[in-house]
């Protein structure tokens, strides 16, 4: 294996294995050697450092989140009880109070789970294995079957999905996120569709979740993947602003990526690119077909 | 198989807000079980030792199920689940965890400890009353005790 060192001479001096020099640039070589060393090794120190504090900080978001359950589940709890027993006893305005309580501790429930889930994926062990994309979107469907099927959204999903290289767990999260992005982001002027589809692109399977909604200005593709970034208010569409970096993040840890194309009032695709399980030299590819039934 | 007696249900618990939603959980189920509640896991181990103030077996008896939290202050969950799972007299009494963590180390540990199922506490009371039903159904009525 080539040394740093070794490196720094093959592009000092190209042609030749070991340079004939001058004693006074032998050492500018050496010096320039040591220097290389030393912001290596500073970077390594500096990489350690920020993987320390980046589990610190996964660590405690996850310690906050988890604690914060118990008074929530006050609040939820003990809201839920005076709605279901003492509503009659409200007057209009504190009955109007009381739903205030209730879809705000939804919310936050929401956003509990979310952070939960996305600091769990800096900590928790994956296992990386040949692991079929169709089971895993058949279950998010089964789940959101209702959902969907009550928003009058129509979901398809291409037949024969390949097998991937990942981890059960993250690859569930990446697609109940994207496919539960484009149930909720839809247009009201259209009927709401979602196609899952996939092709083959080399030792990699390239999963599309396209949706018919009410799309992405470009300038925000970067935006949409950092935490907590949102492009909607509360009110309008309903979200933690976590979903897509996990997405990210999980792919990511997979040795992936997600890409994203979406024009205003078109419709939004996003694109995973996993590595496929087993013969990757296989090349194929499926068209979309319904997989859930919508009734 | 149910009892021929009201069953006695040990919730081992520390959050006076989760012991008061499980307490009206089970009591808007009318199932008549009896509810034991210890402050915390020492509390619950000296309850089902039978030491200090739960010595009275007549006041304080042999619980046929326990519910148990997790997270508590100095003797957690894990803590009484290894006390209990290692004396022949307790060891049989079925525990189902109660615990706000999905995490996959506590739900293995907990298992490992001998625990016999683990809930997730739900966040809404509708939840709670589900979990309280289906407790019931279960650990109560459907399984079979074991001899005690």
């Amino acid at each position: 294996m080539q040394s740093s060192s070794d490196r720094w001479h093959a592009t000092l001096f190209p042609s030749e294995s070991r340079p004939v020099v001058s004693q006074g640039h032998v050492i500018q070589v050496t010096e320039l050697e040591a220097k290389v060393e030393e912001r290596t090794t500073e970077l390594a120190h500096r990489t350690a450092q920020l993987e320390q504090r980046t589990h610190q900080l996964e660590a405690f978001s996850y310690s906050v989140s988890h604690d914060l359950r118990a008074p929530l589940r006050a609040i939820t709890g003990f809201a839920e009880i005076l709605s279901s027993r003492y509503r009659g006893a409200l007057d209009e305005k504190g009955r109007h109070f009381l739903d205030n309580i209730l879809e705000a501790s939804e919310h936050m429930s929401r956003l509990i789970e979310d952070m939960l889930s996305y600091s769990r994926l800096g900590r928790a062990a994956i296992a990386v294995k040949a692991t079929s994309l169709e089971d895993v979107l058949d279950v998010i469907g089964r789940n959101l079957q209702a959902h969907a099927a009550q928003l009058g959204v129509t979901i398809t999903v291409a037949k024969d999905l390949p097998e991937v290289l990942a981890d059960r767990t993250l690859l569930s999260q990446i697609f109940s996120n994207l496919l539960d992005n484009a149930v909720t982001y839809r247009r009201s002027d259209v009927p709401a569709t979602v196609e899952v589809s996939w092709i083959a692109d080399g030792d990699d399977v390239v999963i599309r979740v396209a949706d018919n909604g009410i799309g992405i200005d470009a300038k925000h593709f970067d935006r949409i993947f950092e935490v907590f970034q949102r492009l909607h208010g509360q009110d309008e569409y309903a979200g933690t602003g976590i979903g897509l970096s996990v997405v990210r993040k999980a792919a990511e840890m997979l040795g992936g990526s997600v890409a994203v194309y979406s024009a205003l009032g078109v419709g939004t695709t996003f694109e995973v690119r996993l590595k496929r399980a087993g013969d990757a030299s296989e090349v194929g590819c499926s068209a979309a077909a319904p997989a859930f039934d919508e009734r | 198989m149910r009892l021929s007696r009201a069953a006695h249900i040990l919730l081992v618990e520390d959050n006076r807000m989760d012991v008061e939603l499980t307490l009206d959980a089970f009591e808007e189920e009318q199932h008549g079980n009896k509810i034991h509640v210890a402050d915390g896991g020492q509390e619950a181990i000296d309850y089902l030792f039978g030491t200090g103030p739960f010595a009275d077996r007549e006041l304080h008896p042999l619980p046929d199920l326990i519910l148990l939290d997790l997270k508590m202050p100095v003797v957690d969950g894990q803590d009484v689940l290894r006390a209990i799972k290692n004396v022949d007299q307790l060891k049989r009494i079925p525990v189902v965890v109660l615990s706000s963590s999905k995490e996959e180390g506590d739900r293995a540990l907990s298992y490992d400890n001998g625990a016999n199922s683990y809930l997730v506490k739900p966040v809404s009371f509708d939840g709670f009353l589900r979990v309280v039903r289906l407790i019931d159904d279960y650990w109560l009525t459907l399984n079979v005790p074991p001899p005690m």
